[in-house]
């Protein structure tokens, strides 16, 4: 018996134009839209090339690489970039910018004895805590067998 | 109330499984069956869950080691010369493969009770589940490095370690999966790796209903507006439906998410097994290299930490119950697992060695072994007696009927104990227990079985039973310690009848005890029918003598007479002197008894079979019984044999499959197991060890012991 895998039954992905997904066109147009809204303010007579640019740059940086968009995968690089840098040499400049944006400089050096430990620690008994007797009559003369912390010393 | 709530701050649990053989399964209705089963218990994830396989490639080497060593260390010449050929028989296993050893695990987010959760795991993939930790991906510190790409180096001295790289799915393809492909051939790459495959998400059933019945309608919307064909939408629509038919029929709809890490000894090989494993997948599913942040955070996929803590973008792909259950493949390729203990056989299929130690606990090891004549019962038997003997210096008895204790007898260069009627006697009166009580019950039940009829039940039987008892009692009197009476020593038959004949006190008694000497002497003295087999000194080694270990040593029985009596009291004598020899010591040491069907048709041999099978257990000997078929051992008091011999070997049955079918003790066999006992060729049997696994084994023996026991 086998099974035949379908498609993501979670998410929609309509057709848009060009191979390009319609709400990856839709996302570069409200992008350009935006962009041309604000530069219409600030320079009205570059506004529609800002905002054509504003548009190519969404679609191209929302394309999925490796199923996350390009622009998400250019930050995880060189968020790990600045934090190898940061590592290397904590005092540069990189080192700065690295603290400022708080990466986890943790991540740069891995300690498998502490990633892979047990999921759940079992506390072992502490036997130096416990008398033990073999029978119920030695209690009486405080004679059960004791577990010492460190050698006795022999006089 | 959605699932996952309920687990929100579950603690993981984590378990390690057996992996099976999935060639047990290997027919349409098995994998059917394994999928359907996987699939419900997937269906009850009410939290997290997490698969991992790790594989690491292994070689035969520990094992080549410590044959070697043993070889050095004894002072058996004819042990040293077959260990070197044993040796040599594992090199040549390795040089023609490429072992790997696998780990499975799981990870459970759940409040629910270990031990509960690992016997329903059990249950489900029917294979042992332990709640244990896992096993690190890596040891010691490691460093993130993106030159000349990004990858996981070891900090300081490498020391053998390797680097790494991390791979997480991110699209899976509209492909046909089973449990074969693909990440079965995944697994067949030769190098280190671990797949983890994550499920941070169950949807509650209604809730997958609703998520997916709200995707098919806002397509149905886009594709009531669009102008043209949008065929992607309408396969979309389509696999909707299919998952919404899916669920209604009982399945979850889970989010799951394929994590492999890679290992190379340098980065070029890294960089070559990256590439190998991302094309050996493309078909299925894609396949991202993680870089920076992510690659380093990928690692918690191999541990119990959680998916949000974990906290990379989440490419999960939602999928049914019986899909994810097709992730699961992995359980089903069991490797090269141990090197410790004896070789019984190579898997059919995967094709890697299995070994099993029996002696490592004081459980019990007794075997059982069944199969139509000509399947390779017998030379098995050689050829694990002959691995016993000389990796681990364990002697053994072995009973056969047929005649070919010669080979093994010739191969070890052992006297070879052919019982016959012409030749060999076997005192009834040799001691054979330690104790006076014990010994004369064994003596008189041996009488009994001559004179073919009980002394007990009516006065005169009782009398003759005191009479006889009191005989017995004055020839045994004069020894301190029975268990070193030697064969010389021992009184015959015709000295008790001489001391019966002169028991008694008054008429009717010394009548009666003149009587019963008479009946004895006509059949075990003089010129009576059994005279020679039973009046005298015993001629075979059955003696202690005082001996600290006994060499192996093989009896036959094959030119015996058919006459019952005789057989019954040559297997009786035997049987008590193995017995008796076991008793005394905790040295591991295998009886093996052939066609064991011909003891147990004596019900005083049946009895002392049980006996041995319960009390050998603590004396650390492993009976090996074997016969053809399994109902042999399962009518009557010899099922408690069967119920004392833990591990089975089980030789094509075809012609006695109905006990596999109807016996409680089978219902661990499916359908598929039953029809390849039913169907097994020759030399290939099916190792079924309780608690521990079936194996599904082909006898791939030696070319010495090919050449040793071939006749056979």
């Amino acid at each position: 018996m086998a099974a035949e895998f379908k498609s993501h039954v979670l998410s929609r992905d309509e057709k848009g134009l060009m191979g390009i997904p319609f709400k990856r066109l839709l996302l570069s147009g409200v992008g350009g839209g935006l962009v041309y809204t604000l530069a219409k303010v600030v320079a009205a007579d570059w506004s529609i090339p800002l905002a054509i640019a504003a548009g190519i740059a969404c679609i191209f940086l929302t394309a999925p690489q490796g199923g996350i968009p390009r622009w998400q995968r250019l930050q995880y690089g060189m968020r790990g970039s600045l934090m190898l840098l940061a590592a290397r040499s904590p005092d540069s400049a990189s080192g700065s910018i690295a603290r400022m944006l708080e990466l986890p400089a943790e991540l740069v050096v891995l300690d498998g004895g502490a990633i892979f430990a047990p999921a759940i620690i079992t506390t072992e008994a502490n036997l130096t805590e416990w008398v033990t007797f073999a029978q119920a009559e030695e209690s009486d003369r405080n004679d059960g067998l004791v577990f010492v912390d460190t050698p006795l010393e022999v006089k | 109330m959605p699932r996952d709530a309920q687990a929100k701050d579950a603690p993981p649990r984590t378990f390690l499984i057996e992996p099976f053989d999935i060639m047990l399964h290997a027919t349409e209705t098995g994998v059917q069956a394994l999928q359907t089963r996987f699939g419900n218990w997937l269906r009850t994830l009410t939290g997290p869950a997490r698969f991992v396989c790790w594989q690491i490639p292994t070689t035969l080497d520990d094992k080549i080691a410590a044959v070697s060593q043993t070889a050095r260390d004894t002072d058996n010449p004819q042990r040293a010369r077959l260990l070197m050929e044993y040796r040599r028989h594992y090199e040549l296993l390795q040089n023609a493969a490429e072992y790997q050893r696998a780990l499975c695990g799981i990870a459970l987010w759940s409040n629910e009770n270990p031990r509960a959760l690992a016997a329903g795991m059990g249950s489900a993939f029917d294979t042992p589940v332990t709640e244990a930790a896992w096993p690190g991906l890596f040891e010691g510190r490691y460093e993130l490095r993106d030159a000349p790409f990004w990858h996981l180096a070891p900090v300081g001295r490498p020391g053998g370690r390797s680097v790494w790289a991390i791979l997480t799915s991110y699209e899976f393809m509209p492909s046909v999966w089973n449990f074969f492909r693909p990440l079965a051939s995944l697994l067949r790459l030769n190098f280190p790796l671990a797949l983890a495959v994550d499920i941070p998400r169950t949807y509650d059933r209604n809730e997958g209903i609703d998520a997916v019945e709200s995707i098919i309608a806002a397509y149905q919307v886009h594709l009531a507006t669009i102008r043209g064909e949008d065929s992607r939408s309408v396969t979309r629509v389509a696999d909707c439906r299919r998952a919404l038919q899916e669920m209604n029929q009982g399945d979850a709809l889970h989010l799951a998410q394929i994590t492999i890490a890679v290992a190379a000894p340098d980065l070029e090989t890294l960089k070559q097994r990256v590439h190998a494993v991302i094309n050996e997948t493309r078909a299925w599913f894609l396949l991202r290299q993680e870089v920076g942040e992510l690659l380093a955070r990928s690692v918690g996929f191999f541990a119990a930490k959680r998916t949000k803590e974990i906290n990379i973008p989440q490419t999960t792909w939602p999928v049914t119950s019986r899909e994810l259950a097709l992730m699961l493949a992995p359980l089903g390729y069991r490797k090269l697992s141990t090197t410790d203990g004896i070789l019984r056989g190579e898997a059919v299929g995967a094709a890697y060695p299995m070994f099993h130690d029996s002696w490592k606990d004081k459980r019990a090891t007794h075997e059982i072994w069944v199969g139509v004549s000509g399947f390779g019962k017998t030379y098995l038997c050689n050829c694990y007696l002959s691995r016993e003997y000389a990796e681990n210096g364990i002697p053994f008895d072995l009973l056969e009927p047929m005649g070919h204790g010669r080979h093994i007898a010739r191969a070890f260069g052992l006297p070879w104990h052919v019982l016959n009627a012409k030749n060999t006697t076997l005192n009834p009166l040799d001691p054979m227990f330690g104790t006076l009580i014990d010994q004369k019950s064994h003596s008189i039940r041996i009488i009994e079985t001559v004179l073919g009829r009980p002394l007990s039940g009516g006065q005169r039987q009782n009398i003759e039973r005191g009479l006889l008892g009191e005989a017995l009692d004055i020839l045994y009197r004069g020894f301190p310690d029975l268990n070193r009476v030697t064969p010389d020593l021992a009184p015959t038959c015709d000295t008790a009848c001489d001391v019966l004949s002169g028991l008694g006190d008054k008429d009717h008694i010394k009548m009666t005890a003149r009587d019963l000497a008479d009946e004895i002497a006509g059949l075990c003295c003089g010129s009576g029918p059994w005279a020679s087999f039973l009046n005298g000194q015993t001629n075979v080694d059955l003696a202690r003598g005082g001996r600290r270990w006994i060499e192996p040593r093989v009896f036959s029985f094959h030119e015996m007479s058919e006459d019952p009596i005789m057989l019954a009291i040559a297997y009786t004598q035997v049987l008590s002197a193995i017995r008796r020899d076991s008793l005394l010591d905790e040295q591991p040491r295998i009886i093996a008894v052939d066609e064991v069907y011909r003891l147990m048709r004596h019900p005083a041999l049946l009895d002392f079979l049980i006996e041995a099978a319960k009390t050998f257990r603590t004396r650390r000997k492993k009976l090996v019984a074997i016969d053809q078929q399994m109902s042999v051992f399962l009518e009557g008091k010899a099922r408690m044999v069967f119920e004392n011999s833990p591990i089975r070997v089980i030789f094509n049955q075809r012609q006695g499959m109905n006990v596999f079918q109807e016996d409680a003790a089978f219902q661990h066999l499916n359908q598929q197991h039953r029809d390849i006992i039913a169907a097994l060729p020759r030399f290939h049997y099916v190792l079924d060890i309780q608690d521990e696994g079936l194996w599904y084994l082909y006898n791939r023996s030696s070319e010495s012991e090919m050449e040793r026991f071939r006749t056979t």
